[in-house]
């Protein structure tokens, strides 16, 4: 009760701060470190609702990846405007997630991940494929602009100019609102029977389809919504970065999503977004140890599997647990209990 | 017309005919015992029926539609609700949640209502709640709604098996060795509540039951099967008088021996 009530006055005031970063530094250092936390974020937790389906996916990256060409082909080839280029990015990602998802979802365990990594590879390899001239093959795209300018009531928001003398605030502000609708779908996911009816399937399939659920169509479901967000998150990084190219997104990326799921904690969408905060955060703290980064993340990934099954944000459960448990044993010796 | 017709069904796998030509007719509101020694085809035909294999040959007819190669959770809209021989639960579901799952084929909330989290369906979600404590009291099970599923004693995780199956408000119930593992005290219990089921709510029931003695106290009508095929079909009475079966049941427990 009082954590629900700390949650429904912190949430408000952490958010207003998120909003307030433009003004509070104008670094584009830190604000770039800021806009790929979010994004990561909004990677990690779509992985983790896909995750709560008992699946596990090694080709995330592959729908961000198909989210950012479909988003900068429409713009640079098509002449579609930014923001219908940019939803359409995410229902390209997701009607993928539909087509490979009917005949591979109802595979299951390490199978499943198999064929997801194939599958990155596969998009991948058509992107390098350069199939009429499209995709500009292993050099891929440069010189993909900004988002196009928002006109309202006069006032012109362009994403080149900054906003408040922070140069990428606009593109921050992009990836904070992507962020938040992103883990509030996923939020309302988890609370409902839907994601309730997710985790019920990953306990107990055949259950499941014997009192009704129509299992595939669920796992289906979860699959397309995170790679919808994925494909949101790929096309606004390509216009974020200016350039495009098949190792953009890899399987290198992917393993990077899982981790942060992992070590977060999958149990609940803090987890995922813990994990992308520290991993996204940790290596630009440790620059100078750069090369040790993968082998930093190898090691606290490895660190979460063995020692904390619920992840990072299990931690203060069970230290709490742990205290009660010293605290129980110290009552028995002094005759207390 | 019966409730569940089932003409010449097979299940082969491979060369085992598991279930081997098989007719049998299920009238409604009957409580119907199937038994046989092990390996005799009752859980394989279960799994036929239920949509969990695809028979081999032969046709199921429930409530006057063929369901025949349905799948399972087409089959269980239907009305046709089956249960595990092998305990099977959401396990890190609480008791109250195992039963709000079942509920799912007639729960009558979207997707986009769950979601969006409509007064309507937070209503809906609220009554289901009253109605799963319903069943969960039926099964004796109410005081323990709020454990994990897992961590309850195999009695009360085979009345929760049940109550997941009363969720999905079934015409028909195919209970798999209900009582199997359970202190005398609880089969009595048990089967004392599949009857009191059978009351309340109309339904028909076909139950596996290993424990003769068992199945003959909570039958109207018996059916035993050998092989895979029927090898006698009637009252329990009749049943055990019949020397096949006798024969059946005494030459399996020669081989056991
Ligand atoms: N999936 C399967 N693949 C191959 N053989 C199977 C399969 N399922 C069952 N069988 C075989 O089919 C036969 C019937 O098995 P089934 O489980 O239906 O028997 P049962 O009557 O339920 O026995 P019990 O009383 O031991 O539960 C057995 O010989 C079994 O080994
Ligand atoms: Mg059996």
């Amino acid at each position: 009760m009082n954590k629900a009530i700390a949650i429904r006055l912190l949430l408000p005031a952490l958010i207003v701060v998120l909003a307030l970063v433009p003004i509070i530094t104008d670094d584009p250092y830190y604000t770039h470190i800021l806009i790929m936390i979010c994004l990561s974020i909004v990677f990690a937790v779509g992985l983790r609702m896909i995750l709560t389906t008992g699946q596990l996916s090694i080709g995330h990256a592959a729908f961000g990846a198909i989210g950012a060409y479909t988003c900068t082909l429409l713009v640079m080839k098509a002449d579609f405007n930014f923001w219908l280029a940019l939803p359409l990015a995410g229902v390209v990602a997701a009607i993928v997630a539909v087509l490979v998802g009917y005949p591979t979802l109802r595979i299951k365990g390490a199978y499943f991940a198999i064929l997801t990594f194939a599958l990155g590879e596969l998009i991948r390899l058509v992107f390098v494929a350069n199939w009429g001239g499209l995709t500009g093959g292993n050099v891929g795209i440069m010189g993909i602009p900004a988002p196009s300018a928002i006109h309202i009531g006069g006032r012109v928001l362009d994403f080149d100019a900054g906003v408040f003398g922070n140069i990428r605030g606009y593109y921050y502000y992009l990836a904070l609102l992507l962020m938040l609708i992103a883990v509030w779908v996923m939020h309302r996911f988890d609370r409902s029977r839907v994601g309730m009816t997710f985790r019920a399937i990953a306990q107990a399939d055949l259950l499941a389809e014997c009192v009704g659920i129509n299992i595939m169509r669920y796992k289906v479901l979860a699959f397309a919504v995170a790679c919808f967000f994925a494909g949101l998150a790929g096309g606004m990084l390509s216009s974020y970065i200016h350039y495009l190219s098949p190792v953009s997104l890899t399987f290198h990326d992917s393993i990077y999503f899982i981790m942060f799921a992992v070590v977060g904690g999958v149990g609940t969408i803090s987890g995922p977004i813990i994990g992308a905060l520290l991993f996204t955060a940790l290596p630009e703290a440790l620059r100078g140890a750069k090369q040790w980064e993968p082998i930093i993340a190898a090691s606290l990934l490895l660190l979460a599997v063995l020692f904390l099954p619920g992840g990072l944000v299990s931690l203060p459960q069970r230290i709490k647990a742990r205290f009660e448990a010293i605290r129980g044993k110290e009552a028995i010796e002094h005759g207390v209990a | 017309m019966a409730l569940l017709e089932i003409t010449k069904l097979s299940k082969h796998f491979g060369g085992l005919a598991a279930v081997s030509e098989l007719d049998l007719q299920v009238e409604e509101g009957e409580i119907l015992g199937l038994i046989g020694p092990n390996g005799a085809g009752k859980t394989t035909l279960f799994n036929v029926i239920s949509g969990v294999y695809r028979p081999t040959s032969g046709k199921i007819i429930f409530n006057g539609e063929d369901i025949t190669g349905l799948k399972p959770s087409m089959i269980a809209k239907k009305g046709l609700v089956r249960t595990f021989q092998a305990t099977t639960l959401f396990d890190e579901f609480t008791v109250l949640a195992n039963v709000l799952i079942g509920f799912h084929p007639h729960a009558g909330i979207a997707i986009w209502g769950a979601l969006v989290g409509t007064p309507a369906t937070r209503q809906r979600e609220a009554a289901l709640v009253q109605q799963a404590m319903e069943i969960l009291d039926l099964m004796g099970i109410a005081h323990l709604k709020d454990e994990l599923a897992t961590s309850l004693p195999h009695g009360h995780q085979r009345c929760l098996g049940i109550a997941i199956a009363m969720a999905a408000n079934p015409k028909l119930l195919l209970l798999d060795e209900p009582v199997t593992g359970m202190s005398r005290e609880e089969t009595a219990m048990v089967m004392a509540t599949i009857r009191k089921i059978r009351e309340q709510k109309g339904l028909t029931i076909i139950v596996v039951e290993h424990n003769m003695r068992a199945a003959m106290g909570l039958s109207d009508r018996m059916v035993v099967l050998n092989y895979g095929r029927k090898i006698a079909e009637g009252s329990p009475q009749e049943i055990s008088e019949n020397p096949e079966v006798i024969e059946a049941y005494l030459g399996a427990e020669r081989y056991a021996a």
